[in-house]
């Protein structure tokens, strides 16, 4: 990928997101939507260095980008979420239910993390290079059923990356309050699982990171884990205000905008280039959605 | 297959011939061999197709699951029935909506032994299948000494919903019925497909009171029933359902439509227990006959044998309850 198509996947994530929450606030959307505006980072790295025809990837409620990333048709996504039938999962699952070849999500917080081991045993057995992939929250951390995953995957040996998109909320609740350590990095070397952390900020070397680990998986068919220091601009859900999140931390990581980190490497023309291409795009899904 | 043990033993055996199939549970490989004995060599025999896994009963029934997702075919043991409380979210929340959710047909079964009267207290006496009757792409099955676990067993992996597979713990050590001496007494028919519904009585008799059980109380109930049959000329006939989840109401309704009198008897702990669905059923068809669900009373069950019968039905009593009816 060069900067340019980082840009436009970026971008076409946040608007499609922006899109989204704002059919939800004007009462178009039914039910809830868990957007990811300020986390496109993870996801388009793994739109090249998954493979969705052998890999699997399985994710939860937060998973709009992976689904655009991973489908390339973002009309899918809305239209799942606007019930119709040619949505990921026919208009049955909404925002937090999709699937497409090999990609899953699923509602319930974490619990994709094990499935997504029996995935890579699978796999094992298999042979061939073929990984399980399966990414989730700082919240999902706390959930038994994760941990169980980390032991079994380093235990059993199987080829899985477990990727950890660390926003520093579950929902409304500070890590550090419910955590002794606000990095997680002691807890996973208690599993004996390889560990990386990395910022979301900068995408050159958090593409770097995960297409290191990747490919451990890939040949060492062992698990890796990464952690991605990354943060949430909109709300956890639909008719979430962000009460909880000091102006602070928004400031830093306005200033650590994935986003604004691409933008920089290009001129002001090629962005504004990329930004009318996926202003032109969003609208053209918005149609196709509304009309069929 | 002179044993309930050996037909289940039989069936594991063909399921894991297939290089698809693997067994996962706690203490399944040698020398253990499960806590029942029921895996005994087949760790040796079969290298790398029956694994230990940590004590993580969510962890390797989710392990399962993604397995199933990914095209192969598990078969994931639970030591005791009551510890799959701890792996309800995996089946519910997970397998059973990626059925339909995800259009994936899943082969995945849940070896789960449930029951009591062993003195194994209250959280490893349990019967607990009624938790995952009546919900969308579970199956719940349940064999029986007239019904062969092994044949149940490799059956069940072709459903492609997630099989609550609930044996019983008393079970293992018996004979399947045919192999008993009173069930010459006895003529036994079969109704219904894969999982077909047992029918118990005695020839020529028009019974008084058609039992509906089954799963572990199916042994002790056939023997009641020799004995009532025998010593008071008292004819009952029993139904044992092999199939809870889905359960074929029509075809019970074709075999009881014309009863007087009709008892269901579970394990498990009534009310809300099956028997009362399958008496709703019926009665919502428009069947008026007497009815009475018997099932375990509102105690926690007890280790010594006195507070074990103050939750656990009790052969003694459901003869009472025939003989004044
Ligand atoms: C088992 C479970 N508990 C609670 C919830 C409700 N819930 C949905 S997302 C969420 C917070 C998740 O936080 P995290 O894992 O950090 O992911 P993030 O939302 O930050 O992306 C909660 C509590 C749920 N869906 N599943
Ligand atoms: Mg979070």
């Amino acid at each position: 990928m060069d900067n340019k198509e980082i840009l436009y996947k970026m971008l076409l994530i946040r608007r499609m997101e922006q899109k989204i929450e704002s059919l939800f606030s004007q009462g178009l959307l039914r039910g809830t939507t868990h957007c990811c505006i300020g986390e496109e980072a993870v996801p388009v790295a793994l739109s090249v260095l998954i493979d969705m025809d052998k890999d699997y990837l399985c994710s939860g409620h937060r998973a709009h980008g992976l689904s655009m990333m991973m489908t390339g048709k973002p009309e899918t996504l809305l239209g799942e979420i606007m019930g119709k039938p040619y949505g990921m999962a026919k208009g049955l699952g909404g925002s937090q239910h999709v699937y497409y070849k090999n990609y899953f999500t699923n509602g319930i917080t974490g619990g994709m993390a094990p499935v997504t081991v029996g995935i890579a045993f699978a796999l094992k057995h298999d042979g061939g290079d073929a990984i399980a992939t399966v990414v989730f929250g700082d919240g999902a951390m706390n959930e038994g059923y994760v941990l169980e995953s980390f032991n079994m995957a380093q235990s059993m040996g199987l080829p899985v990356l477990f990727i950890l998109e660390n926003n520093g909320y579950a929902m409304s609740t500070p890590i550090e309050t419910v955590n002794p350590y606000t990095v997680f990095e002691d807890r996973v070397k208690g599993f004996a699982l390889p560990y990386q952390r990395v910022e979301a900020s900068d995408f050159d070397n958090l593409f770097a990171v995960l297409k290191d680990a990747v490919e451990k998986v890939r040949t060492e068919r062992t698990p890796q884990f990464v952690e991605v220091m990354t943060h949430r601009f909109c709300g956890h859900s639909k008719s979430d205000k962000r009460a909880y999140i000091p102006q602070e931390r928004d400031d830093y990581w306005h200033e650590h905008d994935c986003v604004k980190g691409v933008a920089a490497k290009l001129t002001p023309a090629e962005v504004e280039a990329i930004e009318a291409e996926v202003a032109q795009r969003v609208e053209e899904v918005y149609q196709y959605c509304v009309t069929h | 297959m002179n044993t309930y043990k050996e037909s289940l033993i039989d069936g594991l055996e063909r399921l894991l011939a297939d290089p698809k199939v693997f067994l996962l549970g706690e203490d399944v490989e040698d020398p253990y061999g499960g806590a029942y004995t029921i895996t005994k060599g087949m760790s040796t025999r079969m290298p790398g197709k029956v694994l230990n896994t940590p004590m993580s009963e969510q962890g390797f029934t989710g392990l399962g699951v993604g397995m199933a997702l990914a095209g192969y075919k598990p078969i994931v043991e639970i030591m005791f029935g009551d510890f799959s409380t701890l792996i309800m979210d995996q089946i519910l929340n997970h397998a059973s909506k990626f059925v339909e959710g995800f259009e994936k047909r899943l082969h995945l079964v849940v070896r789960d032994p449930m029951g009591g009267y062993r003195g194994y207290g209250a959280t490893h006496s349990q019967s607990l299948e009624k938790l995952y009757v009546g919900l969308p792409h579970i199956a719940v099955i349940t064999p029986s000494v007239l019904h062969a676990p092994g044949e149940l067993l490799v059956k069940s992996m072709e459903l492609g919903v997630p099989v609550i597979f609930a044996e019983n713990k008393l079970d293992y050590t018996r004979k399947m019925f045919a192999a008993e001496k009173i069930a010459e007494a006895f003529e036994i028919k079969y109704h219904g497909g894969d999982f077909p519904v047992a029918e118990a009585g005695f020839p020529g008799e028009e019974p008084e009171v058609t039992l509906i059980g089954y799963g572990g109380l199916v042994h002790p109930l056939l023997q009641m029933m020799y004995d009532l049959y025998m010593e008071e000329e008292v004819a009952v006939r029993l139904l044992d359902v092999s199939s809870l989840s889905p359960m074929d109401f029509d075809l019970l309704y074709s075999l009881v439509k014309d009863d007087a009198k009709v008892l269901t008897i579970e394990e498990g702990h009534v009310p809300f227990g099956i028997g009362d669905a399958i008496i709703s059923n019926l009665a919502q068809r428009g069947m008026r006959c007497q009815f009475r669900s018997v099932g375990a009373k509102q105690h926690i069950i007890g280790t010594s044998k006195e507070a074990e019968a103050l939750a656990l039905p009790q052969i003694d009593d459901i003869k009472e309850l025939i003989l004044n009816w």
